[in-house]
């Protein structure tokens, strides 16, 4: 096992809070979330669709203005507090500093522009000369192993396959060296063959640039594969969080639990898989209880589950937990 | 979100949209004037020498008096009748040619596709009023034959986008699974997918009879349309030109009528447009 | 193959698409979504039909359900000839062979409620109304719904009890065999787990026989008894799942099992074997292994001939060059 030098905070989600207004009220998408990122670390948020990670990867990245949207807490990136920036001061960390590619790339890509113009583009914007930018466009389509580079920076989006264009992607991303990426599912519309390709890039990415990645997922396959750490979510909270081996290894919330033992790895003659009852919840009133209450096997057993939140429970190194019952087993 | 929640919600939205309902009350409106004109109008609209001819609107005429000394507001009254009539019933045929050769040419695609689309683009390539003035003068000029030319000249917009919606619709998985389980293609097209087209066709119809009044206008106005005695608008329109120096309410009244009614319904259907399309996009 | 008591047994199976690649041009590019393509389905199994995109088993599966015509070859579905059937011999099959697509929102009629998108298939077959309702009731208890949800519209669902109408629809016709799409890829994963274990449940208490269609190895290997691998059209290896995952013979199936996340962090750092290019890129010519492009073990013999398909073990089948030595 090798081990990836981790360095100092790089993005911090301080309280973090988002809400919507919506016709009947206030939806709760993302509740009182904690999290540092470090360089060099890629760092997993993992949940069922609607618990709200993706909110906080948008928010993060401030792609839309929603006048609907109420924010609290702190998104502090590189030491800087970019929550209540101004817009042009965001721009110049936007795609600069901080990089996000998404599930589909054909839709984050222009169509009508040539994959390898749209990324010397964006190095011709920190100055560089044209030919420059094209000779070093080469060099990042062969960094992230696009296969004749020199013929395929000519090629229209939609002449790629999906694993090319994501390819290009990364390539457009690293072309302004950021030291966060932002990755939404990128790899979630591709075939597995290629999915091995892609996790493997951006494994090497973080090694070779130190770049700090926030990937943001359902899939556990993925997340043991590449992360460092994991923030478990549920319903606009992270139930818990630690390395990729306390999870995996050690899981203590009810949820973890659950999640990881409804993952198909067993042969159907050996056992049935666990299942867990009952939906995601949308939260539209905040209470003091825990969200997870009522599909928790244990939570008619403690009356805490319905009267209060629960806190954040350390097990030691950053290995924190939300639940009741936690408290009493603290390491 | 329950039934109660989700109808709820659209009853809010409606309200919210003011356009929406101030467009509703002209609608509501002109259809009850259409429907009680009988209790409404003081006179009936061919009721002559009522009074002098060309009164000025007065407490007893207030909109005046034409050539032949009728009421006026009787008239005007009487012409919502018409207008909504032809409107309607152009209306009805419409949808009911341009959907189901919509549904034919997208569920089965191919030659019958190919003619029909062919025959529909044909249609929608006309100048409406040219097309409209050719049929009229083949089958004779009445206001029933007007309902026949605008419907035979405006079915095709129906039909292109019931055309676009059933390809869509008949790649589904629902629609699909029915085929799979035998259901005849008559029932696939009327009970799979024809309920799902129904919100873009309310839209399309009701925003489509705005065009409808004025198409019917401009034929009674160029006198291809109603003939006297009807108290139609745009015949009103076309017979009060000559006096228009001299009696200008004449020209005034059955104007205001009419750009009313053309005003409201375009509220209406672009309120009901925006309050449909994004329950249709979300969907 | 042997013939007995095989329930569905394809043969030869052949589907071209044509696609004219540019607007004014007459060269037309041919995809051979399905390239002989023969096997065997028993009595009471479940196989899985595992494939990347562009694999043609989707296309296999509309073949299946009589949505898309075969070019050539036979299909005998529980003893009817499925290709040119007529009208009633269609009718025949599509009653014993139901289907439940991916997409659990498309999956069912928007304006439908539940109750009537359940008895739908029953009431165009002639059951009394009455009975329909009756039977609808039954298969809702069956997919562990409660018969409240008999007057619901889709979008009050969610997702996995869409998903479990869609099987109460399948079921309540009483099928023997079901082709499942990709059933469970668009759900969560906790439902994920619901919804498998409702089917291994279903198929065990009527003795089903399902074909799942999928791209998704961990689900398959949890469900299925055989596993069919496919590869641009054509089927690579087939055999019992313990054979495909842990003896797995053709190049693509080991690093399709290879290339899946391991779920367990202690063996991230395994070097994997990995393809170069992407499912898609086609050999110059038709008689050739159609892997031969990505293919690290390629010899020359790949791209001049396509290879046999042979039996290695009982029941083990696969096609490649390499296995030639082998026997």
């Amino acid at each position: 096992m090798e081990t990836v030098d981790i360095g100092k905070a790089l993005l911090q989600l301080e309280n973090l809070s988002i809400d919507y207004r919506i016709n009947t009220g206030m939806l709760s998408a993302v509740h009182n979330v904690n999290l540092t990122l470090r360089h060099g670390e890629i760092y997993a948020l993992v949940g069922e669709s609607g618990c709200g990670k993706s909110t906080i990867a948008h928010n993060v990245m401030r792609l839309s203005i929603d006048h609907n949207e109420v924010i609290n807490g702190r998104i502090i990136f590189e030491g800087q507090d970019i929550t209540s920036i101004p817009e042009p001061e965001m721009e110049k960390i936007r795609g600069k500093k901080i990089g996000m590619i998404f599930q589909n790339p054909l839709d984050s890509l222009n169509p009508v522009y040539r994959s390898g113009t749209q990324v010397t583009e964006a190095l011709m914007l920190d100055g560089m000369s044209k030919k420059e930018a094209v000779l070093r466009t080469i060099e990042l389509f062969r960094d992230v192993q696009i296969p004749n580079p020199e013929q395929r920076i000519a090629a229209f989006p939609h002449e790629l396959s999906g694993g090319m264009r994501q390819r290009v992607m990364i390539a457009m991303m690293l072309a302004r060296n950021p030291s966060l990426l932002i990755a939404d599912e990128p790899t979630t519309a591709l075939d597995v063959t290629v999915e091995a390709q892609i996790l493997r890039i951006m494994k090497r990415l973080q090694q070779k640039f130190r770049t700090g990645i926030l990937l943001i997922t359902h899939n556990f396959g993925i997340v043991a594969e590449i992360a460092d750490r994991i923030g478990i979510m549920y319903a606009g909270e992270i139930v818990e969080e630690g390395t990729v081996f306390d999870i995996f290894k050690n899981p203590v919330h009810p949820y973890s639990r659950a999640l990881l033992s409804t993952l198909p790895r067993y042969h159907k003659s050996l056992r049935r898989i666990a299942a867990i009852d009952g939906n995601v919840p949308r939260i539209t009133e905040k209470r003091a209880e825990c969200r997870f209450r009522n599909r928790c096997p244990y939570s008619s057993e403690d009356e805490r589950c319905a009267t209060q939140s629960p806190n954040a429970v350390s097990f030691g190194s950053g290995h924190i937990v939300r639940c009741h019952r936690a408290e009493e087993d603290r390491v | 979100m329950s039934k109660k929640e989700k109808r709820k919600l659209f009853l809010y939205s409606y309200l919210k949209n003011r356009n929406l309902m101030l467009g509703t009350v002209i609608v509501l409106a002109v259809v009850l004037i259409a429907l009680f004109s009988d209790w409404i109008a003081p006179y009936n609209f061919d009721d002559a020498n009522l009074a002098p001819k060309f009164t000025r609107p007065c407490a007893e005429f207030p909109f005046g008096t034409d050539e032949f000394g009728r009421d006026m507001f009787s008239r005007v009254i009487y012409g919502s009748r018409i207008a909504l009539r032809v409107a309607v019933l152009a209306m009805l045929i419409e949808i009911v040619l341009g959907v189901s050769i919509g549904l034919l040419s997208g569920y089965y695609g191919g030659n019958l596709d190919r003619v029909l689309s062919f025959l529909s683009d044909l249609t929608w390539s006309m100048p409406p009023i040219i097309m409209s003035m050719a049929v009229i003068t083949v089958l004779g000029k009445s206001i029933d034959n007007v309902i026949i030319a605008i419907a035979v000249v405006s079915w095709a917009q129906y039909a292109r986008v019931v055309r676009a919606k059933t390809q869509s619709l008949k790649n589904m998985a629902f629609v699909e699974t029915g085929i799979a389980f035998n259901e005849k293609d008559i029932s696939i097209m009327s009970f799979y997918i024809l309920p799902n087209i129904i919100p873009p066709i309310i839209v399309l119809a009701s925003l489509s009879i705005p065009s409808t009044i004025m198409s019917t206008t401009a034929l009674s106005f160029l006198g291809l349309g109603a003939q006297p005695p009807s108290p139609d608008w745009g015949l009103a329109l076309s017979s009060s030109m000559s006096h228009i120096a001299t009696a200008p309410w004449l020209a005034i009244f059955p104007g205001i009528a009419l750009v009313l009614t053309v005003f409201g319904f375009n509220l209406f259907g672009e309120g009901l447009r925006d309050l449909l399309d994004p329950r249709l996009k979300s969907r | 193959m042997s013939e007995h008591n095989a329930i569905i047994s394809i043969r030869n199976l052949n589907k071209q698409f044509v696609l004219s690649k540019r607007l004014f041009s007459r060269k037309k590019s041919v995809v051979n979504a399905v390239h002989d393509f023969s096997m065997d389905v028993y009595e009471g199994e479940v196989v899985g039909l595992i494939g990347e995109s562009g694999s043609g088993k989707t296309t296999l599966a509309r073949i299946l359900l009589g949505l898309t015509e075969a070019d050539e070859g036979s299909i005998r579905i529980d003893g009817t000839e499925l290709t040119n059937a007529g009208r009633k011999q269609l009718r025949e099959i599509r009653s014993r062979c139901a289907v439940v697509f991916q997409d659990p929102a498309a999956n069912l009629n928007p304006r439908q409620t539940v109750e009537s998108s359940i008895t739908r298939p029953l009431v165009i077959t002639g059951v009394p109304r009455r009975e329909a309702k009756r039977k609808a009731a039954e298969a809702l208890r069956e997919v562990q719904m409660d018969e409240s949800y008999l007057f619901s519209y889709p979008h009050q669902l969610s997702g996995g009890q869409q998903q479990r109408i869609a099987i109460a629809r399948a079921l309540v016709m009483r099928p023997k065999i079901m082709i499942l799409d990709e059933p469970t890829s668009a759900l969560d994963i906790s439902v994920q787990a619901q919804v498998l274990n409702l089917l291994l449940d279903l198929q065990e208490e009527y003795s089903l026989t399902y074909l799942i269609v999928t791209h998704d190895l961990s689900v398959i290997r949890y469900v299925s008894d055989r596993i069919a691998v496919m590869y641009m059209g054509r089927l690579v290896e087939y055999g019992t799942t313990e054979d495909i995952i842990n003896n797995s013979l053709h190049p693509y199936t080991k690093i399709l099992i290879n290339s899946v996340p391991v779920l367990d962090p202690e063996h991230r750092n395994n070097e994997k074997a990995m393809f170069s290019g992407e499912p898609g890129e086609t050999p110059e010519k038709l008689a050739a292994c159609r892997l031969a492009q990505r293919c690290p073990y390629a010899m020359q013999q790949c791209f001049e001939g396509t290879p046999p398909m042979q039996e290695v073990t009982p029941g083990h089948f696969a096609e490649c060059f390499l296995l030639s030595d082998r026997r």
